[in-house]
């Protein structure tokens, strides 16, 4: 009798412990996944955000993050091949949403992470990875350009402070020029910078700074040989004339460090990564300021910005996992006033970022300050407009650009040349 | 059932074939392919679409570049060619009878890496603090800006490539110069005529097909330069030293318009070819037949 009563208690528990498992099963265990990541932060560049990939796995067991660091160069012919052959990886670390997304390499961001990204980053930052009104990523660095200089050699030459206007400029760079007695170089005032995406943007700022634009929109068409354009086209030139600037002159690596050039304009990466490792004793001289405007025509300087970003590719095997994870990334970092990402630009790279709220201690070096100050301040940086064949007519200006500063071309013949040839090409790819 | 000159034939094709699908796969499908997407407008991401030969029509007619980088492959040619020939000549007559250790020195640039070597001549080149103008100032003769001059990038870019490919020239012309025998030499002293005279008549007429081989072989490797200007100008200042393979990795894979660098790789192949052909036609005359 005991035993058949045992028996029936027995059934009936695990009867009702079945039936209760039915009803509420035990949630499945998370599936193990891999995300793959690419970026061009190679070297102690990546320290940062390996840390964070680290930290991240730690708090989600079931994600593998692969990281793969692509030097800049290597990227370009990479991310064809791979996309040719469907192995892109989740995230990947680049510029030029319009190309991107045009060619099919990158998705819209969800409506979560679209509302995130606008509430924690400027206007320009979200404008920059926003094409056809969708967000495709989030922006982090802002590499804005803008003018810099050797404080010391300016105290030398009797330079209290850095110049505002132009005028100011051109006084100062032929007190900077040094000249020995048989007419040679011994300091130059200003150098161009000799690579083709920084040459192009000291024109451009210096357009900006003028009063002028570089595109029109609707259909975008490039404005090179505007009235401002030749005027700044000019101003340079008369600056090699006057033996202020030489185009023939290795600026960064030869001039800036070796302090025979006393300014230039260019981006904060410049500082940590060409005078801070090639000459640490020379690097606290440098001082940044805005760009010198031309008060006739502007109000105040204007510096540049471009965006790099992160996006989810449309060849992601975990986009739901990609996107979560960028949005860790670009979250509060615990017990510091910046996000993850902002930490990672800052110093990993040297940058700021399009963040718009975080506060990242570098931002308060006398380097650092005024490149932060500039991309704050409202109308004190612009963006060219990311459009399809951007990299052509990139080239195309530089090309104009150099011919003038080397070979005296005619100014306005060779930029009025340029600009239908630009032209021609948007006219292509945004018919109008 | 085959006979035995015919599975001889076979055999023969079977031995081959794994080499001859390598060519297809590797050498003759890659060629084909790139004349078949000359025809579209291709950016690598989206569908090809066709456009015929407007590609073409537009790489002559309208792409400034191009047309820039073809002047300056002419050009590139003409003085590397020169440059190459003269001092190959004058080092393999000067060695003939000096010792091996001259012949490895002057090989050794050949063997060297290209991108290590471009980029110890682009220090040299630096105008303010490189090795040649530190001489050139030494001896009070005037300094450049080499690479970051248009008027002397191109021939920077040249003596550089002089500099690396001599060496294998003048051992091909050191071969030919043994291979003229020494009793044409001999009559011509016994007749009295000069070292001079020996050169311009035996030596120059018999070294006829060596000099036309290396002539052609270093015109078809001038025309597809591309390491050099990659390493030391990027095809600048003002695309004073872009060359049509440069152009083409711009297209390619800067434009991301591989329609328009296929287009360009067929124009240089057609130039190539007609040099090759060149090649064969002068190579069937002269030599010491004819002499």
């Amino acid at each position: 009798m005991l035993a058949t009563v045992a028996v029936v208690i027995i059934i009936m528990v695990a009867g009702g412990f079945l039936a209760y498992q039915a009803i509420n099963p035990p949630a499945p265990a998370p599936e193990n996944i891999t995300l793959r990541i690419w970026t061009h932060y190679t070297g102690n560049a990546s320290n940062p955000i390996r840390a964070f990939i680290a930290e991240y796995m730690q708090l989600h067991p079931n994600i593998k993050i692969d990281y793969e660091a692509i030097d800049y160069d290597q990227m370009i012919t990479k991310l064809p091949a791979d996309f040719i052959a469907g192995n892109l990886p989740d995230i990947i670390h680049w510029g030029g949403t319009a190309d991107l997304v045009t060619r099919g390499i990158v998705i819209p961001a969800p409506q979560d992470i679209s509302d995130d990204v606008k509430a924690k980053f400027g206007d320009l930052g979200v404008e920059l990875m926003s094409y056809g009104g969708k967000v495709y990523g989030y922006p982090d660095e802002a590499g804005n350009t803008i003018f810099i200089y050797n404080s010391e050699m300016f105290e030398k030459a009797g330079i209290a402070n850095p110049p505002a206007t132009w005028d100011e400029l051109d006084q100062d760079l032929q007190k900077l020029s040094v000249f020995n007695q048989t007419g040679g170089t011994v300091q130059l005032g200003f150098g161009i910078p000799n690579a083709a995406d920084e040459n192009t943007a000291m024109w451009e700022v210096l357009v900006w700074s003028n009063g002028g634009e570089i595109y029109s929109q609707n259909p975008p068409r490039v404005l090179w040989n505007s009235t401002e354009a030749v005027e700044v086209t000019k101003l340079i030139r008369s600056w090699i004339d006057k033996g202020y600037v030489d185009p023939q002159w290795i600026t960064y690596d030869q001039g800036i460090v070796k302090e025979k050039i006393a300014s230039t304009i260019v981006a904060s990466w410049f500082g940590h990564w060409v005078i801070e490792l090639e000459a640490p004793e020379v690097y606290p001289k440098f001082k940044a300021a805005p760009v010198p405007y031309n008060p006739e025509r502007a109000t105040h300087g204007i510096g540049s910005g471009y965006a790099m970003g992160m996006y989810v590719t449309s060849q992601a095997k975990h986009p739901n996992e990609a996107w979560a994870f960028l949005k860790w990334l670009n979250g509060p970092w615990e017990g510091h006033n910046c996000t993850r990402m902002t930490a990672q630009i800052a110093e990993g790279v040297g940058m700021p970022s399009w963040d718009k709220t975080s506060h990242h201690p570098m931002y308060d070096t006398p380097w650092f300050k005024p490149f932060v100050e500039e991309l704050r301040t409202p109308g004190h940086t612009k963006a060219l407009p990311s459009l399809k064949g951007a990299s052509e007519i990139e080239d195309i200006l530089h090309k104009a650009l150099e011919k003038i500063w080397f070979e005296n071309a005619d100014i306005k013949a060779t930029l009025d040349e340029a600009t239908a040839e630009a032209n021609r090409i948007l006219a292509e790819n945004y018919p109008g | 059932m085959l006979d035995r000159r015919a599975r001889r034939t076979l055999t023969a094709y079977l031995f081959i074939l794994p080499v001859l699908v390598l060519l297809a796969v590797f050498v003759f499908g890659p060629v084909l392919f790139t004349f078949f997407i000359s025809f579209f407008k291709w950016d690598f991401f989206t569908p090809p679409v066709f456009v015929g030969i407007s590609q073409y029509v537009e790489l002559f007619t309208q792409d400034q570049a191009f047309k820039t980088a073809l002047y300056n492959n002419i050009w590139y040619t003409i003085l590397e060619v020169s440059m190459t020939i003269g001092i190959a000549l004058l080092l393999a007559l000067g060695i003939t009878e000096r010792s091996n250790v001259l012949r490895v020195v002057y090989f050794t640039p050949v063997i060297t890496s290209t991108v290590a070597s471009a980029l110890i001549w682009k220090y040299m080149y630096e105008p303010h603090y490189g090795l040649i103008n530190y001489v050139l100032d030494f001896f009070t003769l005037p300094t450049s800006s080499w690479l970051l001059d248009p008027r002397t990038s191109l021939l920077s870019i040249a003596l550089m490539d002089v500099w690396k490919g001599c060496g294998f020239y003048m051992m091909i012309l050191l071969a030919g110069l043994k291979a003229i025998p020494s009793i044409y030499y001999d009559a011509a002293r016994t007749d009295g005529a000069s070292t001079w005279q020996q050169f311009k008549w035996v030596t120059i007429p018999l070294l006829k097909p060596t000099l036309l081989f290396v002539l052609i072989m270093s015109a078809l490797g001038s025309f597809q330069v591309f390491t050099p200007v990659y390493m030391l100008t990027a095809g600048g200042p003002a695309f004073s030293s872009t060359t049509i393979t440069f152009l083409i990795y711009k297209y390619a894979f800067n434009y991301f318009s591989m329609g328009r660098a296929c287009a360009a790789s067929v124009i240089l192949t057609i130039i190539v070819l007609a040099i090759s052909v060149f090649q064969m036609r002068m190579l069937r005359e002269g030599g010491m037949m004819e002499y």
